[in-house]
């Protein structure tokens, strides 16, 4: 992982201890307007949220926020916490809350008052820490926060983010640079405001992010703006300038040690390719461990050190796989990304774009054939993309939040963006096999084969590696609960499990009492009897695009050998469908005693636009149909 | 060794667990062999060591030694680089951990790692010993050298989940326990609390006058006297004003009742700081008398302020000190007052004992929140205090959940409105789940709760919420619904669930193994009547058929009956204990798998113009 932006956020934490309350500071009051605007269902509306954002000659940043919160409802509450990141190289100058209950009383908190906490939960250490300050808040109450921060950041930009959960009444930031410097703005998820005085802006009434399900990731719909701060004659940094800045980090760390070597040579033997066992050593045998200390947040450990130790974080491996690769006679290249699909917005080249690490892999046309995660590059050529992170993730192919975003693609000449692949639906499949009988009590029992490849292993994987032997059986147990309710399954198989890169395939036996339901003379059976596929129905006056599972393939062959005293008198009608985002074909037929249905199900796109909901629902709301209708024999 | 018998699949193995406490020279050694099984394993190659740095124990973690060794065999010292973490840190407090990790570990290393950890000398700390981890310990060894107490101290021992026959052993002036095999604590649902079923054993220090057998009387005796002095003789003027105009007892002992539950609990609001507690008054309460004075408490106060209340009007009214049984089971063995940290209240009401929850905020009256049911409790009166073995048992009567629902087929949908009724506990539960919240959070976290039990795409709309913010018995709320997902096709006939509330419930009793005890919070009962009309051109083909399961401590029954254009389906069912012993879980499963079967039989409906049928 890339070190996050040294940015604030709002934290729960123990309660601090407070001083005497003081006189509130003039901006408090004056952010507090006569009259509040309806503010709809929001938890709480900001009146004021600034930032005074000072650079030095010497290229020292000093930001001071201020920040006023009026608590709407209690969930708003969340908004008497601010916290605020540091590190060994930041410090925070001041720190002030302030609070007015509905009841009038005034409260005033120091930065004594604050707890620090270290930040991140994925790294062994980190020296990023966070200091938390909590003031009273209540319905009705109105909250304030202050701090002052100083720091040296590495590359001369900040980001202003504006938009929020919550509706914002006035945004301001203001930019102050040293003689001669100039500001360079760029607006993203935003149309751009011209600014009201030297270097600053101020937005009014800035609607609030709708808590919608499975909208877009908040980072690819929230408006904010990238300044670049430019000394005389520079320019705005260009994505090159941030692939060179990364590399002048990294490149350094690629030397290879002679136990480096040594495993290289004992990897790369053999007549197979080499780049497949260099690949699955730095993907499976070094821990992922994260030590993040000052510029460690960017650069990566000595590729010696990480091979010894074996362990270290998404930039130690993608540079020990470079390093083993380099000694092979191949010239991988770093892939900068964010794990979050559209977050990187190309118009604001920055390092907050990012937050970890891939390899592009130079392969020849003929091996491009067998991978999936291979982009044209016109001058490298084919270059297969690699997460040696991923664990999970079969070599060939790119993990699901990485495919169809962006990255920077870190070359010797510098760097450029970089559009990642989507796999097609053919990559991820489920296909179930089922062979089953019926009693005349109406049981049903047989076996059932379900075999997972692309990210649907990768996802059922990561669900059962967690558990031990027992646990696993009960979790497929539960889920084939989840379709039939009485059921049992026994000789569970799991086969393939620590083999990503093969199919994970998953056998039982199911019984299934009472599967059959006898209605006077009737006996209504569901020909699907596993799996359901569409989602749940979506809101059509929705704001947001709807965000989907992925791309992926289902196919179900089922088979019901039906007891030779009953007749068929009707079964489910055929259904087709085909639409951009879904298809979906199912048939039931019965012959020579057995009732057979198949289907097939492939869903073709990460994202549904607004004007495609309404085809969407229909589909969806056509297959819970298929999935509902029982065949009828008498 | 790539697996453990009896635990197919753990990713790691505890292969040598040493622990030694002195507390003569006031340090904690511990030493781990683990062995690496799967790549999930891996993660108990990263170690973080808490320890609180400050006053009073000014505590240090030293001597850290680690060491990999490689599944063929090789050692891969250990780099040192050992971090020290900043956990939490406040102004009077901090908590830091030291933090490491190994280098080459995979599938098959074994992992060691040693440490000391040392506090002020002359501080004496209770010894906990959780024996039982998440992976097997294959063998375990611990010894505790305790303070040389010379008749200042005495000292306990309990243990909880030891192999039959395995007890701390005195050896000259130490303890020790060997353990063998002892299995990893896997959850499951509906199991008792996890802090009860692991294995454990606690140490702790004690007055020099304590001794097993008069420990809890003597507790006793100190709970009475703290108790009885709060209640004191307060009370009289409140409950003088309160009953002006009152003649029926019954009615003023809700009154009383009423009025402490419109008081501040101060328990249940969030955590505040001194400046607050300093601007809004609050502090502890003295007296009964000092809490109805000034109209707020923490849980326990108000309990006791409702004691004196009650007495002061004539009432026959104690308070019972209760073990609650939400994290841990109560056990006399154990003696450490904290385990009887709840209160309730008992008030004889024309002749029969009432319990009372007054502390807990909007309990209706004779409801008392469940952990602090079925548990262990101290009768304090103004007489000698009694040990009760069981307060406030509850009964399947007294959390019930009512759901009716009057719908018609609309096309695919089935459409009109549903109304939800939680009674007694099943009301408290909602309430206390929201209790330091708004209305529009009462009215999202009922929505969210009865949409769950609809499937996909199901719209509601609440319509009415009563009940929620009162110590009513019940909370009523009334949706708009439309159901899509509900109504299927079966050739040319129609298919609807009856049982359209638990058309989306999952038998928690898939699985055909089970390991602990099945544990319900409380006892609980379900009522259900749907009225479903059916449209003109749809006529009644066939309805569900009687089901009357009769398991004990579980039962269930439906019944669907047709009218004219309509079928009106009732079921019933309900869960009677709250512990089941594992030798029974095959019923049990039978039984939920019993009731789904009965759930599922549909009403099949053909057209109006087909024959047959009525």
């Amino acid at each position: 992982m890339i070190r996050r932006f040294l940015g604030v956020a709002v934290v729960f934490a123990a309660l601090a201890p407070a001083t005497f309350a003081k006189d509130l500071p003039p901006w408090i009051r004056a952010a507090i307007p006569a009259e509040l605007p309806p503010a709809g269902e929001a938890h709480a509306i900001v009146l004021l949220d600034e930032t005074v954002f000072q650079v030095s000659a010497t290229r020292e940043v000093s930001t001071r926020h201020r920040r006023v919160v009026k608590v709407l409802t209690a969930a708003g509450r969340e908004e008497a916490y601010l916290g605020v990141a540091f590190d060994d190289e930041t410090k925070i100058r001041s720190l002030n809350g302030w609070s007015i209950d509905p009841a009038g009383h005034e409260y005033t908190f120091r930065e004594r008052d604050a707890v620090e906490t270290t930040v991140g939960d994925y790294e062994l250490y980190t020296d990023t820490r966070m200091k938390v300050l909590k003031v009273p808040a209540d319905i009705g109450s109105i909250v304030a926060f202050e701090y002052v921060r100083n720091e040296r950041p590495y590359l001369m930009q900040s980001a202003w983010h504006f938009q929020e959960n919550v509706p914002v009444l006035l945004a301001r930031y203001q930019v102050v640079v040293p003689p001669g410097w100039t500001c360079d703005t760029r607006w993203l998820n935003y149309k751009g405001v011209e600014p009201v005085g030297p270097n600053t802006w101020e937005i009014r009434s800035v609607p609030a992010l709708l808590d919608e399900p499975r909208r877009p990731s908040p980072l690819t719909l929230a408006g904010r703006a990238g300044f670049n701060f430019l000394s005389p004659n520079a320019k705005a940094l260009a994505w090159s300038d941030i692939a060179r800045w990364f590399a002048d980090l990294a490149l350094p760390r690629g030397a290879a040690t002679p136990q480096l070597q040594a495993k290289v040579r004992e990897l790369a033997t053999g007549d197979d390719d080499p780049m497949v066992p260099l690949a699955r050593f730095a993907q499976r045998d070094v821990r992922y461990i994260a030590v993040e200390i000052g510029i460690g947040g960017y650069q990566p450990h000595a590729a010696g050190e990480v091979f010894t130790n074996r362990f270290g974080d998404c930039k130690d491996k993608a540079t020990l796989l470079r390093t083993m690769l380099k000694e092979v006679g191949i010239d991988a290249h770093y892939v900068l990304v964010h794990a979050t699909r559209g977050a990187t917005d190309p118009t604001f080249p920055s390092m907050h774009a990012f937050n970890h690490v891939i390899v592009a892999i130079p392969v020849s046309a003929e091996k491009a054939k067998d991978v999936k995660a291979v982009i044209t590059h016109p001058k490298l050529g084919k270059l297969l993309l690699f997460d040696p992170t991923s664990t999970l993730t079969p070599f060939g192919q790119l993990p699901d939040s990485l495919q169809a975003s962006r990255g920077l693609l870190v070359t010797a000449d510098g760097g450029e963006m970089i559009e990642l692949p989507a796999h097609a639906p053919e990559v991820n499949q489920l296909h179930r096999v089922a062979k089953l009988q019926l009693d005349a009590k109406g049981t049903l029992s047989g076996t059932v084969e379900e075999a997972y490849s692309g990210n649907m292993a990768v996802d059922m994987r990561a669900r059962l590696l967690g558990l031990n032997a027992v646990e696993r059986i009960r979790s497929i147990e539960s889920g084939v609960a989840s379709h039939l309710t009485i059921s049992t399954a026994a000789n569970v198989s799991i086969e393939y499990l620590d083999e990503p890169e093969s199919d994970l395939v998953i056998r039982y036996q199911l019984t299934a009492p009472n599967y059959a339901k006898r209605v006077a003379d009737m006996m209504l059976v569901r020909p699907r009897v596993l799996g359901q596929k569409a989602e749940t129905l979506v809101d059509p006056k929705r704001t947001y695009p709807y965000v989907t599972e992925g791309p992926s393939l289902h196919s179900d062959e089922i088979e019901i050998r039906m007891p030779s005293t009953v007749k068929l008198d009707e079964l489910p009608a055929k259904v087709e469908i085909k639409t951009p985002v879904v298809q979906y074909a199912s048939a039931s037929t019965f012959a020579d005693g057995v009732l057979r249905y198949q289907r097939r199900y492939s869903l073709h796109a990460y994202t549904v636009p607004l004007e495609s909901l309404a085809e969407l629902n229909g589909a969806w709301k056509q297959i819970l149909g298929d999935e509902r209708a029982s065949a009828v024999f008498k | 060794m790539n697996s453990v018998p009896g635990d197919a699949g753990t990713e790691a193995v505890i292969l040598n667990w040493v622990r030694i406490d002195d507390d003569t020279v006031s340090t904690s050694s511990e030493y781990y062999r683990i062995k690496i099984l799967t790549d999930e394993g891996k993660k108990y190659a990263e170690v973080e060591i808490p320890y609180v740095p400050g006053y009073p124990l000014y505590t240090q973690i030293t001597d850290v030694e680690a060491r990999t060794i490689r599944p063929d065999g090789t050692v891969v010292a250990f780099d040192a680089k050992v971090y020290d973490k900043v956990l939490f840190k406040a102004r009077r407090t901090a908590v830091r951990a030291k933090a490491f990790t190994f280098a080459d570990v995979q599938p098959g290393s074994i992992i060691e790692y040693r440490y000391i950890r040392r506090w002020t000398e002359h501080m004496l700390l209770d010894t906990h010993w959780s024996v039982q981890r998440d992976i097997p310990v294959l063998k375990s060894s611990f010894k505790l050298k305790p303070y040389p107490t010379e008749g200042q101290y005495g000292s306990f021992f309990t243990y909880l989940g030891l192999p039959a026959g395995k007890v701390p052993k005195l050896m000259r002036d130490t303890y020790s326990l060997e353990l063998e095999n002892m299995p990893a604590l896997r959850a499951e649902q509906f199991m008792p609390p996890e802090n009860q079923m692991r294995a454990r054993v606690n140490f702790f220090y004690t007055d020099s006058k304590i001794t097993m057998e008069n420990f809890w009387p003597l507790q006793s005796r100190k709970f009475a006297e703290q108790i009885e002095d709060f209640i004191g003789r307060g009370g009289k003027s409140e409950a003088t004003r309160l009953s002006q105009g009152v003649t029926d007892r019954n009615e003023l002992l809700h009154k009383l009742y009423a009025h402490i539950q419109s008081l501040r609990n101060l328990s249940f609001e969030e955590e505040k700081s001194e400046q607050e507690l300093k601007k809004e008054k609050i502090r502890d309460a003295r007296s009964a008398e000092d809490v109805l004075k000034k109209g707020s408490g923490y849980a326990i106060e108000l309990n006791r302020a409702f004691v004196a209340l009650a007495r002061s009007a004539g009432f026959e009214a104690d308070a019972i000190r209760v073990a609650p049984r939400d994290e841990y089971f109560f056990s006399d063995k154990l003696p450490n007052e904290r385990q009887m940290s709840g209160e309730i209240v008992v008030v004889t009401l024309d002749g029969k004992k009432v319990f009372l929850d007054p502390g807990t905020p909007k309990a209706p009256f004779g409801v008392v929140s469940w952990e602090k049911t079925a548990v262990p409790g101290i009768h304090v009166t103004k007489g000698k205090p009694s040990w009760m073995s069981t307060v406030a048992q509850p009964v399947a009567a007294d959390a019930i959940t009512r759901r009716s629902a009057d719908l018609r087929i609309e096309g695919d949908n089935l459409e009109g409105t549903i109304t939800i009724t939680f009674s007694g506990q099943e009301a408290l539960v909602r309430r206390l789940s929201t209790v330091d919240s708004d209305d529009a959070a009462r009215r999202k976290a009922i929505e969210d709760e009865v949409k769950e039990w609809f499937p996909a795409g199901a719209a509601l709309k609440l319509t009415s919420l009563k009940g929620h913010d009162t110590i009513e018995p019940s909370v009523t709320a009334t949706f708009d619904v439309t159901l899509p997902n509900l109504v299927s096709s079966a050739g040319s006939k129609t298919v609807v669930p009856v049982s359209i509330f638990t058309t989306q419930v999952k038998n928690p009793f898939a699985s055909t193994t089970r390991k602990h005890p099945i544990y319900f919070p409380y006892p609980s009962s379900e009522e259900d009547e749907v009225k479903l009309t059916v449209p003109a051109e749809l006529k009644i083909a066939t309805i569900p058929a009687l089901s009357d399961l009769n398991g004990g401590v579980l039962n269930y029954r439906s019944e669907t009956r047709r009218q004219e254009g309509t079928i009106t389906f009732k079921r019933s069912s309900s869960i009677g204990v709250t512990m089941i012993e594992t030798k029974y879980y095959d019923a049990i499963r039978n039984f939920y798998n019993a009731v789904a079967s009965a759930d599922e039989q549909p009403l099949v409906l053909v057209s109006a113009t087909a024959g047959g049928g009525k």
